[in-house]
């Protein structure tokens, strides 16, 4: 439906009218004062408590950069000195060492296998020969030493019980 | 966030275990090793210990004859039995540990491979044969196990171990090859260094250059010994007719057995110094691959005492 002039305006001026309930004004209006200040500038005066904390932290700013600062600089020139596997990796100890430690692992192994094999090879021939052998019953060296081991275990005192018995005629003479 | 929190939880995890398992792997050979080493070890001892007590039943003489008879028979076979399990994993180990290294690509090398590839499994065969006869031979009677002990005994001495002796050699004087590949690298590195350091005029000192120049030369020496290692071992161990391969050996034994004389009659000892060639080249071979594998230990040593040294420039 087409509006004329006179009739848009007298709309505009219903419209002016239009007004928030009476409930719903004061709901809002507590709802804006219990809200958080954003801008504490704009609010009420500032109190010489909120200059201090603004004061500190603005302490506390500088320090922080001052101290990164610093810091960027010890581990530059500490770093400068560790580094040194970064700029002469040759001579990196930590690639030396593990090179060191993985070469001597092999080394080992291969001194090992050519030592211990004599060892191993005289056991068992050794071992072969005394089963093909013909011995005699008691006049065997293997059953004779260990006779004269056990002898001789059962006869000597310990070196500890011999010192400790040193010890005693010490102390018994003082 | 939560679900970014628990997939990199679980990432992490599977990182770190990954590289557990990879670590293990990777030193896994040098604990095979080892345990070889102690199972061996402890396998000859209780044959030791087995022939102990068929000593002290044969010297009893409380136990009626039929008894001691039956008992000693069980015994000889027991530890029989014993020596020949010790003997075929010893010879079966040789065998796998020389398949895995990586000869020269040439005729006379792949002849030597070929015949103690050959020799092994002869070997092996041999005491495959023992263990089966011993096993299910009824007729056995302690007699013959003395007969078997003592054959086998020979073939062991003048054949097997000789030749687990051979591959064991051939074995690691590859292995100081590849040693020596890695220290290479590592001594051209370091010269990068080195070179940089006095460009730079980071130090007046010419201590650095001093132990370059030691570690390079203790390197060179076990080259040197490694490739006459591989020398002796391609002379010494061809089974072809050649005529160079016998000049170089009795070449070698004259002048061993003339440096040998020389050091007795120089410590006036009077020890019979006659032994079967063969027996002195192993000794020098076993040596002369002992000393390169010294050499190189020598030549990293030098390589810690010159990254120390860096560290002090850069104060």
């Amino acid at each position: 439906m087409k509006l004329n002039h006179k009739e848009i305006i007298e709309q505009l001026e219903q419209f002016r009218r239009i007004q928030p309930r009476a409930e719903f004004s004061e709901q809002s209006k507590s709802l804006i004062l219990s809200s958080p200040r954003l801008s504490p500038e704009l609010a009420t005066p500032i109190s010489w408590v909120t200059r201090l904390q603004y004061g500190m932290s603005s302490v506390l700013r500088i320090g922080s950069f001052v101290s990164v600062g610093l810091s960027i600089l010890i581990i530059s020139l500490y770093a400068t000195r560790e580094l040194s596997p970064v700029l002469f990796p040759g001579l990196s100890p930590q690639s030396i060492t593990a090179e060191a430690e993985m070469l001597t692992s092999s080394m080992n192994i291969e001194l090992s296998r050519l030592g211990y094999f004599d060892t191993a090879s005289q056991e068992s021939s050794a071992a072969l020969k005394q089963l093909s052998q013909k011995q005699l019953n008691h006049l065997n060296d293997t059953i004779i030493g260990s006779e004269v081991t056990t002898i001789q275990k059962s006869t000597q005192s310990s070196p500890d019980e011999t010192s400790q018995i040193n010890n005693l005629i010490n102390q018994l003479s003082n | 966030m939560k679900n970014h929190h628990i997939i990199f939880t679980r990432l992490a995890a599977i990182f770190f275990i990954v590289c557990g398992v990879l670590g293990g792997i990777a030193v896994l050979p040098a604990f095979a090793q080892t345990s070889n080493t102690n199972e061996s070890a402890s396998q000859i001892s209780e044959i030791k210990d087995k022939i102990r007590q068929l000593f002290e039943l044969q010297d009893s003489t409380t136990i009626p004859q039929q008894d001691k008879d039956t008992q000693e028979f069980k015994l000889r076979r027991t530890t029989l039995t014993l020596i020949v399990e010790t003997a075929l994993k010893q010879t079966s180990a040789a065998r796998d540990e020389f398949k895995k290294v990586q000869l020269p690509n040439s005729d006379d090398w792949k002849q030597i491979h070929d015949s103690i590839l050959s020799s092994f499994e002869t070997s092996l065969a041999y005491y495959r044969d023992i263990e089966d006869r011993i096993d299910t031979d009824s007729t056995l009677t302690s007699a013959l196990l003395k007969n078997i002990a003592r054959d086998m005994e020979q073939k062991k001495v003048s054949e097997i171990d000789p030749l687990i002796k051979k591959s064991h050699a051939i074995v690691a004087a590859f292995n100081v090859s590849d040693m020596l590949k890695i220290a290479d690298e590592r001594l051209i590195k370091i010269k990068l260094d080195v070179d940089q350091i006095y460009t730079q005029k980071l130090t007046r000192s010419q201590t650095l250059k001093q132990l370059f120049e030691k570690a390079s030369t203790t390197l060179n020496d076990a080259h040197d010994l490694n490739t006459v290692s591989k020398e002796i071992i391609l002379n010494a161990y061809t089974t072809s007719e050649n005529g160079s391969s016998t000049e170089y050996i009795n070449t070698l034994y004259k002048k061993l057995k003339f440096e040998e004389k020389t050091l007795a009659s120089s410590t006036q000892t009077t020890n019979d110094i006659s032994r079967p060639d063969s027996a002195i080249i192993e000794t020098y071979l076993q040596k002369i691959i002992t000393d390169s594998i010294t050499h190189i230990k020598s030549a990293y040593d030098i390589f810690m005492k010159m990254s120390s040294n860096v560290k002090a420039y850069l104060k």
